[in-house]
This record gives C-alpha cells, sequence and structure tokens, in this order.
C-alpha cells in the first residue's frame, strides 16, 4: 500500500519530518542539559537511525492495513497512526544521536530523547498538546501503545513506564496527574 | 520490524474480510478506541490530516513551546530521581 512513486515522496516527506522533530529535540535536550549540568552538550542526530525508524513505521503501517482489511486509499485514522509511530520510537534498537562531553557517560538521555519525539508525535498527528490532554485521553493512547509493546515482548519495558512518568510530569503541571492503572 | 509478533487486529464485523472467521469476527479488539475513536480505525474527514506537509507545517508551529517541555520532563526527573535517592 506504500508502494509506487507517489508513496515513495511521501516516505521522503516522512523522514523529514522525523528530521525536524529530531533536530528540534536534539537542541531543546541540549538547551535543558545545559542549564541542569551547567556544561556544553554536543548532540549529533543519527540519520541512519531515522531512515530505519521511518522503514520500520511504515511497514507496521502496511502490516495494519493488511491485518485489518483496508482497501487502496483507505488510512488509518491518526489515533493509530500516532501510536503506531510511538511504538516504532520505542522499538527501534538504533541510537538515534551521539553525545559527546559530560553527558557520554549516561545511558538515560537516549530514553529522555525517545521520549521527546514520543510526546511531538503525539502532539503533531492528534493536533493535541500534551498538556491539554483529558484524562481519558491519555489513558488510551497509553493503553494502545503499551499493546504494541507488549505484544513486541517488551511489558515491562523502561520506556513504557518513562512515558507514563513523562506525560504525569505534563499532567502534573496542569492539574492532571497521571493515574497508574493502564492496564 | 514491522508485523508485531503476537499482535491481533480488529474484528471487521461491518466488512467483508475472506480471511477472518467467525470467532476471530466476535473477538475482543486487541486495540482499545483511542479519543473517543469510533471510526472502525479509518480516517475520516474529522480527524486531522496526517498527509506529511500538515504535520510539518504543525511541527513547525509547535516548536514555541517544546523547549519549555523539554525543560519541564527534566526538572520532573531531576526531581523523581532526587526522591528515589
Amino acid at each position: 500500500m506504500t508502494d509506487g512513486v507517489l508513496a515513495e515522496s511521501r516516505i521522503d516527506k516522512r523522514l523529514r519530518y522525523l528530521e525536524r522533530i529530531a533536530s528540534n529535540a536534539a537542541s531543546n535536550l541540549c538547551a535543558s542539559l545545559k542549564k541542569i549540568l551547567s556544561a556544553d552538550v554536543a548532540i549529533d542526530i543519527s540519520k541512519p537511525a531515522l531512515v530505519a525508524l521511518n522503514a520500520a513505521y511504515w511497514q507496521m503501517v502496511d502490516g495494519f492495513k493488511k491485518e485489518n482489511g483496508f482497501r487502496d486509499g483507505e488510512r488509518i485514522n491518526p489515533a493509530k497512526r500516532a501510536a503506531i509511530t510511538v511504538a516504532a520510537i520505542f522499538l527501534s534498537p538504533h541510537a538515534f544521536y551521539r553525545v559527546q562531553g559530560q553527558l557520554a557517560d549516561h545511558a538515560n538521555h537516549q530514553d529522555i530523547f525517545r521520549l521527546l519525539l514520543a510526546a511531538a508525535v503525539i502532539e503533531d498527528f492528534l493536533c493535541l498538546p500534551p498538556r491539554t490532554l483529558k484524562a481519558e485521553q491519555k489513558h488510551d493512547l497509553l493503553v494502545c501503545v503499551k499493546r504494541y509493546l507488549t505484544a513486541a515482548g517488551r511489558k515491562e519495558d523502561a520506556f513504557v513506564h518513562m512515558l507514563c512518568l513523562f506525560m504525569d510530569a505534563m499532567w502534573s503541571s496542569c492539574g492532571r496527574p497521571h493515574s497508574d492503572d493502564v492496564d | 520490524m514491522g508485523h508485531i509478533e503476537g499482535y491481533k487486529p480488529h474484528p471487521q464485523p461491518d466488512r467483508e474480510n475472506k480471511h477472518m472467521d467467525d470467532k476471530e469476527r466476535t473477538s475482543k479488539p486487541s486495540l482499545p478506541p483511542l479519543w473517543n475513536d469510533d471510526s472502525n480505525l479509518r480516517m475520516t474527514n474529522s480527524h486531522p490530516s496526517t498527509d506529511e506537509d500538515a504535520l510539518l507545517k504543525r511541527s513547525i508551529e509547535n516548536e514555541a513551546h517544546r523547549a519549555d517541555d523539554t525543560d519541564d520532563l527534566l526538572s520532573f526527573m531531576v526531581k523523581r530521581y532526587d526522591v528515589q535517592k
């Protein structure tokens, strides 16, 4: 369903979108870390990792359409596309960037970066800023993402918990704390 | 990656699908509806566009507040980490 010249163009455009949110996330992450660490942090985005992420996303989309009987021309709705993209981000085995300096010795920054990408995807796909998500919307999203990751054998993955924490952080700031009853 | 091992598709009771038997059609959906979505997984005119151009445009608009979001996230994690220590 994604073959042909037109589909290839969409794939290229989607890669540009991924590069844009990754570059922005890297820039913001550097700025925030600089405030915390009082040291310069340099981040180099890995384009091959984003290319692999993009390829994985389209494969998952094709699989989803095939398994759910989509006809040619029918498109998956934004919520499911967001969930598929977030799952692809969390399931990617690749590091999305290289980091130099003080942060190089810490592994968690890669996880934080995935969370930033996931938040951007959710917001862009659904036109719903994370700060204004309703409780049931966040719950539904987390349920969906968690089921994808569970199906892929990563039920206890730290990314899932960190996503919950991330949403918790943003929701706490607007008075809607997260509950842990995702299952 | 692509296919997710163990994933079962939504039943499609209102669509012709020769690959699904009656048991599959009535089974519980493996993925829940999102955002009060009753569109049977498919894009409708009421959904925001996920065309690549629209996504990129929205992303650029949203960049204005993402620096603050990132600060919030890291501050939250630093506090949470300090509490756990």
